[in-house]
C-alpha cells in the first residue's frame, strides 16, 4: 500500500515562479570597541525597529534546510559515531528594486515572510504558516544586471524573531 | 510590519501588456517566417544585417534614437531604402546585378517597385516601425555594458557560441548555404538561446526581461504611497 510521504516543505505559500511584494528594512547599527559596525540582526527586542527600506518584487524563491555530519571520534581517533546537526535553513530569492533613490540590499538586511518548514506530516497551507524573518548574508549583482534593478539573495533565518512553530525541523 | 503582499497587475499598469508582446515576439520568432515593416516584407534582423547596416552607417543603429529624431533628419529616405533593401528577401550582396536578357526585373527593381508605397506613409511612421522591429530583435539580449573592452566582433561571437552550443560550422571564407551559416540565424532566437544556456550553467543567475523596467517604476510609485500612508 502505498503511504503519502512526510512533506518538510511546501511552496503553497509562494509557488516557485510566482512573485509577491515584500518590504525590506535595515536593523540598527551598533559601534563596537574597534570601530566595527555591527548589524544587530537577532538582538532580543529588535522586533519593530528596522528602517523600511522600500518595496521589492520577490521571485524564484528556493528554501534549503541545512543539516551537518559531526564525527565523535574515539579515544585514537577512530570512527565510532557521528551526529547529524541542525544548520540554519536558508533562502534563496530573486529581488527587484525600484530605480534611483532605493536603497541596495546589504548583508544585515532584513525581511519576514510568510513562508516556513514544517517537520510535521501535515501540509502546511500559507494560512498556518507564520511570519518567519529572513536576514541578508549575500547580494550578487553584476554591472549589467544594474538597469533592471534585481538581485540575487541569500538569506538566513533569525531564529529569535520568527514563530517557533516554523523551526520545528 | 508586515509580509509578503500579493502581485497585482493594477499595481503595475502596463505590465501585463509587456508581457503578452514579448511573448508573441519570442515565440513567433520560431515560426521562421518574415516580418513586416509597414507591410514590407524583410527578414529577421541578423548578425550578418547588423554588420552590413553597421558598414552603411545606418543611423536606426543609433542607442536612444527615435522616430521623431530621424524623420527630421536629411537624407532619410535613402537611408530608409538603404535599410529595408538589407534586409529585405531580395537582398543580393556583391556588385550591382546586371539585368539578364531574359529578365524584366532585377532584384533590385522589384524591391523599388515594392517600396514605392512606403514612400506615401508619414516618414516618422516609418522610423518608428523601423526601430521597434530593431527592438524586439534585441529583446533578449540584456543591456550593454559601457566600458567594455572588444577583443572579437559581434557576429564571431555568435558564430562560435552556435558552434560550441549547437554544432553549427563556423566558416566565414568558403561559400556556406546560408541556412547553414551561423550569422544568418534570427538575433530573437540568439538572445533566447543565450539566457537558456546562462540559467542551465547556473541556476542562480538573474536574469531579466525588458517588461520589469515597468516593475520598478511600479515599485517607486508604491514607495511613493507608502510613505504618504506612513507605512512603517
Amino acid at each position: 500500500m502505498a503511504t503519502t510521504p512526510v512533506i518538510l516543505y511546501t511552496s503553497a505559500g509562494m509557488p516557485i515562479g510566482a512573485r509577491a511584494i515584500v518590504t525590506f528594512y535595515r536593523p540598527p547599527v551598533t559601534t563596537d570597541a574597534f570601530g566595527n559596525s555591527v548589524a544587530s540582526v537577532v538582538a532580543v527586542g529588535n522586533a519593530a525597529s528596522g528602517t523600511n527600506l522600500g518595496n521589492y518584487v520577490i521571485e524564484d524563491l528556493s528554501l534549503e534546510l541545512a543539516a551537518k555530519s559531526v564525527d565523535r571520534d574515539g579515544t585514537y581517533g577512530e570512527d565510532t559515531d557521528s551526529a547529524l546537526v541542525r544548520q540554519k535553513p536558508k533562502l534563496n530569492l530573486t529581488a527587484q528594486m525600484a530605480g534611483a533613490g532605493t536603497p541596495t540590499l546589504c548583508p544585515g538586511d532584513y525581511v519576514e515572510l510568510n513562508i516556513g518548514m514544517k517537520a510535521s506530516s501535515t501540509v502546511a497551507t500559507p494560512a498556518a504558516i507564520a511570519t518567519s524573518r529572513w536576514f541578508l548574508d549575500g547580494n550578487s549583482v553584476s554591472a549589467n544586471q544594474a538597469s533592471a534593478n534585481k538581485f540575487g539573495l541569500k538569506l538566513n533565518l533569525d531564529r529569535q524573531n520568527s514563530s517557533a512553530s516554523l523551526i520545528e525541523f | 510590519m508586515e509580509g509578503a503582499r500579493p502581485f497585482l497587475d493594477a499595481d503595475f499598469p502596463g505590465y501585463a501588456e509587456a508581457v503578452a508582446r514579448e511573448r508573441l515576439v519570442r515565440g513567433a520568432a520560431c515560426l521562421g517566417i518574415n516580418e513586416k515593416i509597414c507591410g514590407f516584407e524583410v527578414k529577421p534582423l541578423t548578425a550578418f544585417h547588423i554588420r552590413l547596416l553597421s558598414l552603411v552607417r545606418s543611423p536606426f543603429l543609433i542607442n536612444g534614437v527615435t522616430g521623431e529624431m530621424l524623420a527630421g533628419k536629411p537624407e532619410i529616405i535613402s537611408d530608409v531604402m538603404r535599410f529595408l533593401w538589407i534586409v529585405s528577401p531580395m537582398f543580393k550582396s556583391g556588385d550591382i546585378e546586371k539585368k539578364k536578357w531574359w529578365q524584366r526585373k532585377t532584384e533590385k527593381d522589384k524591391f523599388n517597385s515594392t517600396f514605392s508605397p512606403i514612400v506615401k506613409l508619414g516618414i516618422d511612421i516609418v522610423c518608428r516601425e523601423i526601430l521597434e522591429y530593431i527592438e524586439e530583435a534585441f529583446l533578449d539580449a540584456g543591456e550593454p555594458s559601457a566600458g567594455d573592452k572588444s577583443y572579437w566582433e559581434f557576429e564571431v561571437e555568435v558564430s562560435h557560441e552556435l558552434h560550441e552550443a549547437y554544432g553549427y560550422r563556423v566558416d566565414f571564407w568558403n561559400e556556406m548555404p546560408v541556412e547553414k551559416n551561423p550569422i544568418h540565424v534570427p538575433l530573437k532566437l540568439i538572445f533566447q538561446l543565450r539566457k537558456i544556456r546562462r540559467k542551465w550553467n547556473n541556476p542562480d543567475a538573474v536574469l531579466q526581461n525588458k517588461s520589469e523596467k515597468i516593475i520598478s517604476l511600479g515599485l517607486a510609485a508604491m514607495n511613493e504611497r507608502d510613505k504618504l500612508n506612513g507605512r512603517k
